[in-house]
């Protein structure tokens, strides 16, 4: 039984009011032992709307994901009284990650800078889509134009057909990781220099870091990379769907050869390099196709790894929840989406000392935890809460 | 002063994971020293026969390289004294390989209990895939990821990406990881040990759809470009070769935004366009449309002039595109460094601007054991002549003796 506070970020303490965009940072925070409250408006985050949806409940997955381990409160930050209770409970913390919307009022007042100007230990950490400064800084953005102004879109997809987006919220989730980054960096910072700061991440950066440095490359070649599906990292058919082997050093191919009982129609010294094999791609997928088709994918896999060649298995989502490895390891746990509805979520990302961090409790419900934040944290007294919530602000 | 200063990384990253959760620590002030050798270099670098090519660059900028041969009982000794300095130990190695070399972290833990070791490989030490190897893209197939990377039409021929993206979202959780290590030293004195699985973090960007194929087993598919949020929604083909733009409309007030932005033509009249539902009923219909318009121009064209209207559209960014963005160049994102031998090079710069944080440290990244001798006397105070020695003996090595 874990014991309270032995995770690294014990003792910080996070408030966070973002809105779709980076809900992981605070995740990941959380995860790592930083307690979080989740400040949403009284209607409810947007996030809350986002799909896939439970079947029973209606309620968001999304949102189960990427707020497991927080804690719920409300606040109306559009009202004064929200904005001066959200500063009562900003000198208590040390974390503030928002996402405000570029034209949303509130920013004006609650810009970064002004938030650390009247808070200086306070560590402001704002995800937004294209940064909260220059040209672009007003432009909207989802998801999708995310993923596409980062670079990533152009390179996904097959060849012949339209760029494709990733599953997920995934320009979102590189924000919210950046943010968690950027976010610890400044608070060993303060260890230090006993100040806060403001952080401003950015969404298409976010991305744009995560595209296999295909900038540094078109700056010295003048060359870059098209979509090309699975590419260069062939995927088989097999007798069950498919694999992929990414054949790369002249190990790989021997050992694949030898597995394969040496054929002949191979044994051509131009496929000894990845060029020469690059050059002859047809040849060698078909090769491999003929001899992957009456295998099963997962057992062609632990075959080529066994002889040292990486090859993985293509997984359907079930195929994800339940094979050997994910059941040994724990990949996944029983977490509840809203209570009594309990659901299959990842366990987190990170093994410390061989135990498992991740989430500690599933996501909160509306201002599920209102009592313990305004009362016990901040101080209110219990009909200063009622009014508050009588007035709309709680 | 950079918020790392005075800090001493052993980097044994390959590829990308490691090197990358070395370079944020050599940005902001650690000592990183990447521990190679010509017989075991980080297969990065040997994408070109020169040992240094843009990919390498950018992944190990900043740090200092050590040519040494773990394998040899004396450069083994050698880095395990490293080790006893170090504040954080960084490796992607298979899973067990860092044992097998004795450099595993139960071993380097009893010498210096303050280290904070971070470990990733593809499957994770546990379970009967453990020890499974592979690359980047060798994650999309095992976690799901590469299966819904489509459209729905295609879901028989999968497509995804030749992209690497796990490693680079894993990098990142293996610096948060010994970051958050750090100030758990700073509480109890002593280090951990990190782990963090690729294929996990691949499976933690779609968990949500995961759950709810756990809810309802069969019931999540490739979805493509659509969205239950609205239509029109996608990438659609704009002038030039391969050029497009995203567009997203939210709501009806960014329905009629578009329709004034097209010049309110015809096909946008229907009183069902109107609301969400319409819209989404009749969305192939809505992107043929629209893709008409968008082909007749340049895709900052379709982005700045619907941008102006409030509605979320941006370019589909290559390289050439994000090298003349004004935007990221006003942000001081692009990164300009001298790389000997390739000359200028433009790199990515942290997502991040801080407002109290120095300016990311960029240098050219080191030649295979550059600093070995530097590194050496720094770290070890050894002299010239044990140098001289061990480099005799072939336990370390610099570039001029490499070639010799």
């Amino acid at each position: 039984m874990e014991q309270p506070g032995t995770r690294p970020l014990a003792g910080i303490s996070v408030v966070d009011a973002t809105d779709e965009k980076g809900e992981l940072c605070a995740r990941l925070l959380a995860d790592l032992g930083a307690d979080v409250v989740r400040l949403e408006p009284p209607a409810g985050a947007a996030a809350r709307r986002l799909p896939p949806f439970s079947p029973a409940s209606a309620a968001s997955l999304s949102f189960a994901l990427r707020n497991a381990g927080k804690r719920g409160a409300t606040l109306d930050l559009a009202s004064p009284t929200g904005r001066a209770l959200l500063a009562r409970l900003l000198a208590r913390v040390d974390v503030f990650v928002e996402s405000f919307a570029p034209a949303d009022p509130a920013l004006a007042e609650l810009a970064g800078e002004q938030l650390v100007a009247s808070h200086p230990r306070l560590i402001v950490t704002s995800i937004s889509d294209f940064g909260r400064f220059g040209p672009h800084a007003h432009y909207v953005g989802t998801e999708l134009t995310g993923f596409a102004v980062g670079g990533m879109m152009y390179r996904s997809g097959a060849a012949e057909r339209p760029p494709v987006a990733a599953p997920g919220l995934f320009a979102y989730d590189a924000a919210g990781v950046h943010g968690a980054l950027a976010t610890v960096l400044a608070l060993w910072q303060r260890l230090r220099t006993g100040r806060g700061q403001h952080l401003d991440v950015s969404v298409q950066e976010s991305v744009s870091n995560f595209s296999d440095w295909s900038l540094p490359g078109y700056s010295v070649s003048g060359q870059m990379g098209h979509r090309s599906g699975a590419g260069i990292y062939s995927l088989y058919p097999c007798a069950d769907g498919f694999v992929r082997g990414i054949i790369l050093v002249k190990h790989h191919w021997h050992a694949l050869l030898d597995w394969m009982g040496n054929p002949s129609e191979l044994a051509d010294p131009a496929l000894e390099t990845l060029i020469g094999r690059i050059m002859q791609q047809k040849r060698v997928d078909a090769a491999l196709a003929a001899f992957f088709a009456d295998k099963k994918k997962i057992e062609i896999a632990s075959e080529a790894q066994r002889r040292g060649i990486p090859v993985t298995p293509l997984l359907r989502p079930g195929e994800v929840l339940a094979n050997d490895h994910t059941l040994a390891r724990g990949t996944f746990r029983e977490l509840e989406v809203v209570p009594g509805e309990p659901a299959s979520f990842p366990s987190g990302f990170f093994e410390i000392d061989g135990e498992r961090v991740g989430p500690r409790e599933r996501a909160p419900l509306l201002g599920e935890h209102n009592r313990e934040i305004w009362v016990e944290r901040v101080g209110l007294a219990e009909p200063e809460l009622e009014a508050l919530r009588a007035q709309g602000v709680i | 002063m950079p918020p790392f200063a005075g800090l001493r990384v052993l980097d044994f990253g390959v590829g990308a994971v490691g090197v990358e959760v070395g370079r944020f620590f050599a940005e902001y002030g650690a000592d990183v020293v990447k521990v190679e050798s010509s017989s075991a270099p980080d297969f990065i670098r040997t994408i070109t026969p020169d040992g240094m090519n843009p990919a390498f660059a950018s992944s190990s900028r900043s740090k200092r390289s050590l040519g040494v041969n773990v394998k040899d009982a004396r450069g083994l000794g050698l880095v395990r004294r490293l080790a006893r300095l170090a504040d954080v130990l960084i490796e992607n190695n298979g899973a067990g390989v860092m044992e097998r070399l004795g450099l595993g972290y139960e071993s380097l833990r009893a010498e210096n209990p303050r280290l904070v070791y971070f470990s990733s490989n593809l499957t994770g030490s546990r379970g009967p895939w453990s020890g499974w190897i592979g690359y980047g893209p060798s994650t999309h197939p095992v976690s799901g990821m590469q299966h819904l990377w489509n459209f729905p039409e295609d879901e028989a021929r999968p497509a995804g990406s030749t992209n690497i993206y796990p490693d680079h979202f894993v990098g990142r959780l293996g610096a948060l990881a010994a970051v958050a290590g750090l100030f758990q030293r700073e509480r109890s004195g002593v280090g951990y040990h990190a782990e963090a699985a690729q294929f996990e973090g691949a499976i933690g960007f779609i968990g949500d759809w995961l759950a709810r194929e756990s809810l309802a087993p069969g019931s999540v598919h490739p979805r493509g470009n659509a969205s239950e949020r609205g239509a029109p929604w996608g990438a659609y083909p704009c002038a030039g070769e391969d050029e497009w733009c995203a567009i997203c409309v939210r709501s009806d007030a960014e329905w009629q935004a578009l329709r004034a932005a097209l010049g309110s033509p015809e096909w946008t009249a229907r009183p069902e366009l109107a609301t969400a539902p319409g819209r989404i009923e009749a969305r192939e219909e809505l992107d043929r449309h629209l893709s008409v318009w968008t082909r007749t121009q340049a895709p900052h064209a379709v982005m700045h002039g619907l941008q102006a209207r409030g509605i979320p559209a941006a370019a589909l960014h290559h390289p050439a595109h994000e090298l003349a963005d004004p935007h990221l160049r006003a942000r001081g994102y692009l990164q300009t460094f001298e790389q000997p031998p390739l000359g200028r090079m433009v790199a990515e710069g942290p997502a991040f601007r801080a407002s109290d944080l120095p300016a990311p440290i960029q240098r050219a990244a080191p030649m295979l054991g550059e600093h070995t001798r530097e590194v050496c006397r720094d770290w070890l105070a050894l002299s010239e002549a044990e140098l001289d020695a061990l480099f005799a003996q072939g336990v370390i090595e610099e570039p001029a003796r490499r070639a010799s």
